[in-house]
């Protein structure tokens, strides 16, 4: 155990944890990273192609090697970041992506076959023969790299999702971001202040002396203090605001119990869409490394991480400590070592001029050319001048300065700007509108331009809000300015590694340069570097710099990187926003949904809605057994269905039948009252749109009805037409498709039935015919509507009742037509007996029809002016020759396949002689086998004529005859019977 | 009066309502809807001697209340004193006004939450992308919550009144539920 003295850790507690089924402890405060260095267990993982040993290399959210699998079964969370990883107790963490274990990994026989694993080597390697690549290649080369493992188990936790409104989102927690959100948040205006830590302060919680007058600590809790007695400021610990969408929308996950043991709290994590006038990206800077050879070893690391360790966590991760910079943090790395009584071996700074700062030995102008230890660091060899000499240490702390963190501002594809001046990529002049960099992320990185430029970002945001706010006092704070010298990596032979995540180095860099891949985005997917969780956090800069160099140009000149969300990953879970199963989209259930559930319907979906598909009875061993017979008894006795899924729209006002004339190609200003018209709307352009009755209730009220699926664009177009083509009109519409239950009574015995159930209304075919409609009372007084319309073909009425009461009326049909065999059928039998009767359906109104080839084209009026009409009757929709006609196989046994295509007997396959499809077919009871409706070149003259149906993806070819759409009762006897 | 049995649009025996530490929620099966629309050139109505309210807002006059749902077209929700009577007493009142009946189209949802200000802000956040300091009492939006397109009404500082389509009113009320529950967990009471 390496404790050191001091920080932020409760040691009155301790927590017990697992790495690898191995128990540990730990103390409230900790990560699983510094609970893990602070037990010397320094080899945490294997690196993702080489399978070489890795450690912590930083305290954050950039750590590309410290990847564990957290938890056990379906909890298990593979590829989480040790470093960001709240301890709680009874934690269990694996390494991952090593067999049989981390220490003896029988895949790191790929590090000796690297001279062969160089960037792009798949490519190069795995040509031959093709067939082969997604079978054997690719999921070999899966199971020899990678990162962790799914469990592969549904996710058993709870998520929540939610909406925040604020004036200023200030993006981290840390100097400036404090700052910000304190001068914001004193004004009285709406302030979020998120960060992904679980403790305010961001790096003032790993330095040391950063604040002059006051100890950091103390100017932390006062502020948290006050932030509590503000109500208009969110203070959002433990959440990551991953991306910056449009209109000022910023995406943030709040981990809520997952640092709770056994997950106390039942949500685990929520996602928040945040809509913020302003926003601050307070975001601080990642460190970045130097490539040196071998510089991947445990106990090589970032020496800002080094420095965290100690300071915030009180963990030293070494006995004797090496420093390897070129700027003075590495020097500050030291002194704050030093104090804690760490013995430094020496601190290697590249820069010759540099200049110890206490009482350590400097290697001035000196480089770490290789280092030596086989499960960790055991030493390192350092070249200065012609001196080479060996220092022996189990810790090297890397300081190459630090990187902005920009990735929030160039989300909207803003470019970072390199700045000579900080030797760093600054945000995008022209990043997301409304966000602003300050601190550390703006290339301020001493604490007191941090805090200054935090206040001073946020006065600005809201004074463009209009409103005003004062400077707060501030502390005296460190204003150390290092600037890092030039310096990426130490030129060698050996490997240097650049991103640790994918085991990329100086060599692949070089080879993808050599081989002309010289655009930083094609260096990225030739070499992988950037790629996978960490997305090149401590990598990309380092890759440019070395890009740079190879092309004898600036790094301005060679590139810059964007980035995209999310900035560190996030669980497809939570971005699903905790619905799943049968509530991951909402549904729509009909009025008698629990009585055909009852009756143990079959459902099935239709865009939102659940309708009942068939009714099973006992001894039915097969749904088309169900479906013949639901479809026999509407054509001999009657049958009932729910139709309440069609879209009804009430149509009122002076205006309303002229406004339904310009709507409907047909005439409809002509409808008289109680009575029903079939209706047909055209698009603009002329095709099909979607078809219905119209029923006109008096003259100013009108009923139409739609689709099922065009329900809601059919409303849309025509509050559209309303408001914007037509506002002279004096029209009312509004929706009332859930406020009716509408149920169909078809077959011969359907008035027989109704007479049981209307309150003395005259059903007599003089009194009530074809196409009528009539509001009337049922079943002892309720209000109801009744249409004579049928789609069956059948003498068939629309009954319709207020919602409440579909269940109900449904009981009492069945119950008041048991001596006639009432038969409630579903959506199958009425497929199969609108295809008898040769009706137009959404497979016919497919988009790509026009009034002619479904046989509408007199429907069309010439005499009156209507959205489509026009369009309809244009050169090339009217040469426009393919019909719809029946089909009906030459042998009864044969199948009807939707979808298949026409051809003349006899004639080539090809797309040149296609004559048509086949779009709706079923098996007809009433004809004894399949039939369909197709569209067929000059159908209508081709009548009883033979064609091929060709079903090329299943191997079929059918011989079909030509007959009429209507298959059932041509003249339309029994429907006006 | 009909001899057949009415459902309710969430509640099997009688209307849903749950109570939570937090939240109480009840599905109103007391109020009639009907719509009423202006045609052109006709005098403005006042239903239950209301003003129209302008966009956005709502009024009210005892327990009934207008609320505006679009251009030139209002709710008019009453508690319901005679089944389906609202529709036809409105058509009767204003005949050159659009009338609808609406009672059947939407579930009706109160939700009130005694537990402050600050619970009720949090529950509008899960429910809805809707500034809680911008639905103050006396407006109301028509928005989406949970992918349902639904009128919320700001009743009072700590009580919201939710309309919803009908057809998915379940979906609405377990998408109402899961947000109580979770709050519930967030901020247990004391």
């Amino acid at each position: 155990m390496t404790r050191l003295d001091g920080g932020l850790i409760d040691r009155s507690k301790t927590l017990d944890f697992s790495f690898d089924g191995k128990p540990f402890r730990g103390h409230p405060g900790d990560t699983l990273a510094s609970a893990l260095l602070a037990s010397d267990v320094r080899l945490v993982g294997r690196s993702f192609k080489y399978h070489r040993p890795r450690g912590v290399y930083s305290a954050g959210s950039e750590e590309p090697n410290a990847l564990v699998e957290l938890g056990a079964g379906a909890r298990k969370q593979p590829n989480s970041r040790a470093t960001t990883v709240e301890l709680f107790a009874g934690l269990e963490a694996a390494s991952q992506n090593r067999w049989p274990s981390l220490r003896f990994d029988a895949m790191a026989v790929n590090d000796l076959l690297a001279p062969f694993l160089t960037a792009g080597f798949y490519y190069k390697t795995f040509m031959w023969p093709a067939a082969f690549w997604e079978k054997l290649y690719e999921p070999a080369i899966r199971r020899a790299a990678g990162l962790g493992r799914l469990s592969m188990l549904p996710d058993p936790d709870r998520y929540e999702k939610g909406y925040l409104h604020c004036d200023l989102l200030v993006v981290g927690g840390g100097p400036s971001g404090l700052s910000a959100a304190l001068a914001a948040a004193r004004t009285g205006a709406k302030v979020i202040l998120a960060d992904e830590d679980f403790r305010l302060g961001g790096r003032l919680l790993a330095e040391t002396a950063c604040l002059r007058d006051v100890g950091t600590l103390d100017w932390i809790s006062n502020l948290e203090n006050e932030f509590e007695s503000l109500p208009n400021l969110r203070v959002m610990r433990r959440t990551t605001v991953f991306g910056v969408f449009d209109h000022g929308i910023y995406g943030a996950v709040e981990r809520v119990s997952d640092h709770m043991p056994a997950r106390e709290g039942p949500v685990r994590q929520a996602l928040w869409q945040i809509s913020a006038k302003q926003a601050i990206l307070a975001a601080g800077a990642t460190e970045r490394p130097i490539a040196f050879a071998d510089n991947d070893r445990p106990g090589i690391m970032l020496g800002g991480a080094v420095r965290a360790y100690a300071n915030r966590w009180a963990a030293c991760p070494g006995k004797r400590i090496a420093v390897f910079t070129n700027n003075d943090d590495g020097h500050r790395t030291a002194l704050d070592l030093i104090a804690k009584g760490v013995d430094i071996a020496a601190v290697v700074d590249v820069r010759p001029e540099a200049a110890a700062l206490g009482d350590y030995r400097l290697v001035a102008g000196g480089v770490v050319s290789g280092t030596r230890g086989r499960m960790g660091l055991s030493a390192i060899e350092v070249v200065s001048g012609s001196r080479k000499e060996r220092i022996e240490c189990d810790v090297l702390a890397v300081s190459g300065g630090w990187n902005p963190n920009v990735h929030l501002a160039s989300n909207h594809r803003g470019r970072p700007a390199w700045d000579e001046a900080v030797q760093a990529f600054l945000p995008p002049l022209d990043g997301p509108a409304g966000l602003t960099a300050a601190g550390a992320a703006s290339g301020r990185f001493s604490t007191s331009d941090a805090l200054l430029s935090g206040a001073r970002t946020a006065l600005g945001a809201l004074d463009s809000l209009g409103i005003r706010a004062a400077m707060p006092d501030l502390p005296d704070a460190e204003g150390r300015r290092s600037v890092p010298a030039p310096f990426f990596h130490v030129p060698g032979k050996r490997r240097a590694w650049v991103d640790f995540q994918n085991d990329v180095t100086v060599k692949d860099i070089k080879l993808a340069h050599s081989e002309n891949m010289r655009s930083v985005e094609h260096l990225k997917r030739y070499t992988t570097l950037g790629m996978a969780t960490d997305q090149g956090r401590t990598a990309n800069v380092t890759g440019l710099a070395i890009m740079a160099e190879l092309g004898g140009q600036s790094i301005p000149e060679t590139g810059t990187t964007i980035f995209r969300p999310p900035y560190t990953p996030v669980n497809l879970s939570v971005l699903g926003g905790g619905d799943t199963g049968e509530h991951f989209r909402p549904r729509r259930l009909t009025p008698t949904h629990r009585w055909a559930r009852e009756q143990g319907a079959v459902f099935i979906e239709a865009g939102q809605w659940m309708r009942a598909q068939y009714f099973p009875q006992p001894g039915e061993s097969h749904w088309r057994e169900t479906v013949d017979r639901e479809a026999r008894a509407v054509r001999r006795s009657v049958g009932i269905c729910d139709v309440t899924t069609l879209g009804k729209i009430d149509v009122q006002g002076s205006d309303a039948g002229e406004y339904l004339n310009r709507i409907y190609a047909n005439m409809i200003q002509t409808l008289k009252p109680g009575r029903v018209r079939y209706g047909l709307m055209l698009r603009e352009d002329g095709f099909a749109f979607d078809d219905g009755t119209c029923a006109r209730l008096s003259d100013d009220h009108f009923i139409v009805t739609t689709t099922t699926a065009n329900a809601g664009t059919v409303y849309r177009h025509m509050e559209f037409a309303r408001q914007c083509l037509w506002p002279e009109l004096d029209v009312q519409l509004i929706s009332t498709t859930d406020a009716w239950a509408q149920i169909t009574i078809a077959g011969p015995n359907s008035r027989e039935l109704l007479t049981r159930l209307v309150d003395g209304f005259d059903l007599s075919n003089e009194a009530f015919p074809f196409m009528a409609c009539s509001e009337l009372s049922v079943c002892g007084g309720l209000r109801a509507r009744l249409f004579r319309i049928s789609f069956s073909g059948e003498l068939a009425y629309e009954l319709a009742v207020p919602a409440r009461y579909g269940r109900a009326l449904m009981a009492r049909l069945m119950e008041a037509g048991q001596d006639l065999g009432v038969t409630p059928y579903g959506t199958e039998a009425l497929g199969v007996l609108r295809i008898e009767k040769g009706h137009a359906a959404g497979a016919e109104f497919n988009g790509q029809t026009s009034p002619a080839m479904l046989g509408m084209d007199k429907l069309v009026s010439v005499k009156k002016d209507s959205i489509g009409a026009l369009m309809s009757r244009r050169a090339g929709l009217a040469d426009e020759r393919r019909r719809l006609v029946g089909l009906q196989p030459v042998d009864p046994a044969a199948s009807v396949i939707p979808g298949a295509h026409l051809f003349g007997a006899g004639r080539e396959q090809t797309l040149a002689t296609d004559e048509g499809w086949i779009t709706s077919a079923c098996y007809s009871p009433h004809v004894g086998s399949m039939i369909g409706l197709g569209f067929l070149e000059n159908g209508d003259a081709r009548l009883g004529e033979a064609v091929v149906a060709a079903n090329p993806l299943e191997g079929q070819t059918v011989s079909l005859k030509v007959v009429p759409i209507h298959f059932v009762d041509p003249e339309g006897g029994r429907l006006r019977g | 009066m009909a001899d057949l049995e009415a459902d309710f649009a969430i509640g099997d025996k009688s209307p849903a309502g749950i109570e939570t530490g937090l939240l109480r929620i009840t599905e109103r099966s007391d109020m009639s809807i009907a719509s009423l629309a202006l045609r052109k050139g006709t005098p403005v109505p006042q239903p239950f001697g209301l003003s129209l309210p302008g966009p956005g807002e709502w009024v009210s006059e005892d327990t009934n209340c207008v609320l505006w749902v679009g251009p030139g077209q209002w709710f008019v929700l009453a508690r319901r004193y005679a089944d389906e009577e609202l529709a036809s007493e409105l058509k009767a009142s204003f005949p050159s006004c659009s009338v609808t009946e609406q009672t059947d189209g939407w579930v009706v949802i109160d939700i009130e939450c005694p537990a402050g200000d600050e619970v009720f802000a949090e529950m509008l956040a899960r429910l809805a992308n809707i500034d809680p300091d911008k639905l103050i009492q006396g407006r109301c939006v028509r928005t989406l919550l949970h992918h349902l397109g639904c009128h919320l009404v700001r009743l009072g500082p700590r009580s919201l009144r939710i309309l919803g389509a009908r057809s998915s009113a379940g979906s609405l009320w377990h998408a109402i539920e899961t947000v109580a529950v979770n709050l519930d967990c967030r901020f247990p009471v004391r």
